[in-house]
């Protein structure tokens, strides 16, 4: 080979590179659709309200089992999100310009299928529903799945019922001064929303969506001196709120009306002289089995520091109301509990916008994450599990 | 904090001052962006906080100018600032409508050590801008006290509702409690 030329070298290449590929050809393709593996706990839908053309906002469905990202629902402007309790259906609560930032005004339910990401059907509603970064409480469907509850604000504020077996709008609920929506697990029929008041006021339903009665009550919390974030969680019949100074605010959804049960604090002397507060959107989760509440918390809290990425993630035993752990933070924004035999906790790292996942049941499972995916998304700020 | 709302309503009413307000989303952001200040030798420095980058590369070397998100008007402030968008701390860019609505700040202004009260009113109409994201949220409080709730499209009572960008009104001084 030294005595041959360079050109005589490269045509040597060329000719045997050709040779090559045409002994081994790939086969002729065809397009078709990604299966999708039916839906399971790990699977994760990610709410991107895409900031910066906020007009196409996204969800991201993910396996969080693989860190894989499965596919894309196209969700309009600023939309709140929900799940169907039975898990077959994934509610988009929308709006859309006729000419994409101006013209007419719709607002729209989209039911989009959980087994291969197609709209099943679109349910038009009344233009008034809040426009606003999603938090669980801004769209939830009742405990049968029969009605989905949808804040409004125009600025003035109430609740859409939406009929899902007619799959129309039903009534409009004024609920002054009150935002969000948090349906009784156990009573179909009945949702509570939150009060500037610091009270909580309970709506009854009659079978056809509209208003049967309603009770006000009870007062649990100060809004000018301990505010509740609206993120909640229910466990079982008990919902529980954290508040910007950390204390845990729980009433009991049963009976006539609520009952309230005593605050208590999970920040002690030590940390409180510290600053340590709770921070984030979704910035607590709970694990069912073991009645622990994951907080995502940082030190040197001060008014307005209320939206910062947690330092650490502080474990807290309902029981015995007490903080078990403390594990790094990894900026989490918001967080969610994946309910499978053996539970995860995924977090949202609000610096790069990846998930990682944790074992919740290894002692020290928060102190390493099992899986990490790649970046999601752009201004990803809220996560459903299946 | 009656006085607040009897404040806005004012605003709103009386003076008609056509701005509103905006959204939230933003919110987070910011947040992680001063965050990053302490942690910027660990980790990237996103790209809409612009006092984090200034601030992580040592560079901040005079006062906050509007177009700063530590400009002491912008205390509550999330989303991105008209100042850098075509328009000014109290104008909306050419092509945007202001916003009919608005939430209400306090913030504290060091030159003359008062508090001033602070409309957010968003400009509407078009696409957002994109540029100067802030979010600081001083005051801000979930939508049970929507007056004062910024993670919400302040745009919501305008005919054209899609958000573009947030100023701050001063609309007068707060009492001292």
């Amino acid at each position: 080979m030294n005595r041959l030329s360079l050109t005589q070298r490269l045509f040597g290449a060329a000719v045997m590179t050709f040779a090559i590929s045409a002994a081994a050809a790939l086969p002729e393709e065809n397009i078709s659709i990604e299966p999708l593996a039916a839906p399971n706990p790990q699977r994760l839908y990610v709410n991107d309200p895409a900031m910066n053309h906020i007009v196409d906002g996204r969800v991201h469905v993910i396996d969080t089992g693989r860190m894989r990202y499965l596919g894309l629902i196209g969700a309009g402007y600023a939309a709140s999100t929900t799940l169907s309790r039975d898990g077959k259906l994934f509610f988009v609560a929308t709006t859309y310009n006729s000419r994409l930032q101006r013209g007419e005004r719709t607002d729209v339910i989209e039911a989009w299928r959980t087994s291969d990401l197609k709209l099943d059907h679109e349910i038009v509603i009344p233009p008034k529903r809040a426009q606003a970064l999603h938090i669980k409480a801004l769209a939830r469907t009742t405990a049968d799945d029969r009605f989905l509850l949808v804040q409004n604000a125009t600025p003035a504020t109430s609740v859409a019922v939406v009929d899902l077996s007619a799959r129309k709008a039903v009534s409009e609920i004024a609920l002054p001064g009150c935002w969000g929506v948090i349906p009784w697990p156990q009573s179909p029929r009945r949702f509570s929303t939150v009060c500037g008041d610091g009270s909580l006021t309970t709506v009854e339903l009659d079978a056809d969506g509209k208003e049967a009665r309603r009770g006000v009550g009870p007062r649990f919390f100060d809004p000018d001196g301990d505010p509740v974030f609206m993120h909640y969680e229910l466990a079982g019949n008990r919902l529980l709120f954290v508040s910007y100074y950390g204390n845990i605010y729980s009433l009991k959804l049963e009976g006539n009306q609520p009952q309230a049960e005593a605050p208590w604090s999970f920040v002690d002397q030590k940390a409180k002289k510290q600053g340590w507060r709770p921070g984030g959107f979704a910035l607590f989760a709970l694990e069912p089995k073991s009645n622990r509440l994951i907080v995502g918390m940082h030190p040197k809290g001060s008014e307005g520091s209320h939206k910062t990425p947690a330092a650490e993630l502080w474990v807290i035993d309902l029981a015995e109301r007490r903080v078990v752990t403390r594990a790094p933070g990894h900026m989490a924004l918001s967080m969610t509990v994946i309910r499978d035999e053996r539970p995860e906790l995924i977090v949202l790292n609000a610096v790069d916008n990846t998930l990682l996942a944790f074992d919740l049941n290894a002692r020290r499972g928060l102190a390493k994450p099992l899986r990490r995916s790649a970046p999601v998304g752009e201004t990803p700020v809220f996560m459903e599990a299946h | 904090m009656n006085w607040l709302w009897n404040l806005l309503d004012r605003s709103v009413e009386q003076h008609s001052r056509q701005l509103a307000q905006r959204m939230s989303r933003r919110s987070l952001l910011a947040k992680v962006g001063r965050v990053l200040v302490a942690a910027a030798f660990t980790l990237p420095v996103l790209p809409f906080d612009r006092t984090a980058q200034a601030l992580a590369q040592g560079k901040k070397t005079k006062e906050p100018s509007d177009t700063d998100c530590d400009y002491w008007r912008y205390c509550s402030v999330d989303g991105f600032l008209c100042s850098c968008c075509g328009g000014s701390m109290t104008t909306c860019p050419p092509g945007s409508t202001p916003s009919k609505v608005s939430w209400i700040g306090t913030c504290h202004n060091p030159v003359d050590g008062l508090d001033y009260i602070v409309s957010y009113n968003d400009c509407c109409g078009v696409t957002p801008c994109g540029r100067c994201f802030c979010n600081t949220n001083s005051g801000d409080r979930p939508g049970y006290r929507l007056g004062q709730h910024n993670d919400i499209n302040w745009c919501m009572a305008n005919h054209e509702s899609v958000y573009h960008c947030t100023v701050s009104i001063i609309v007068g001084v707060a009492e001292k409690e």
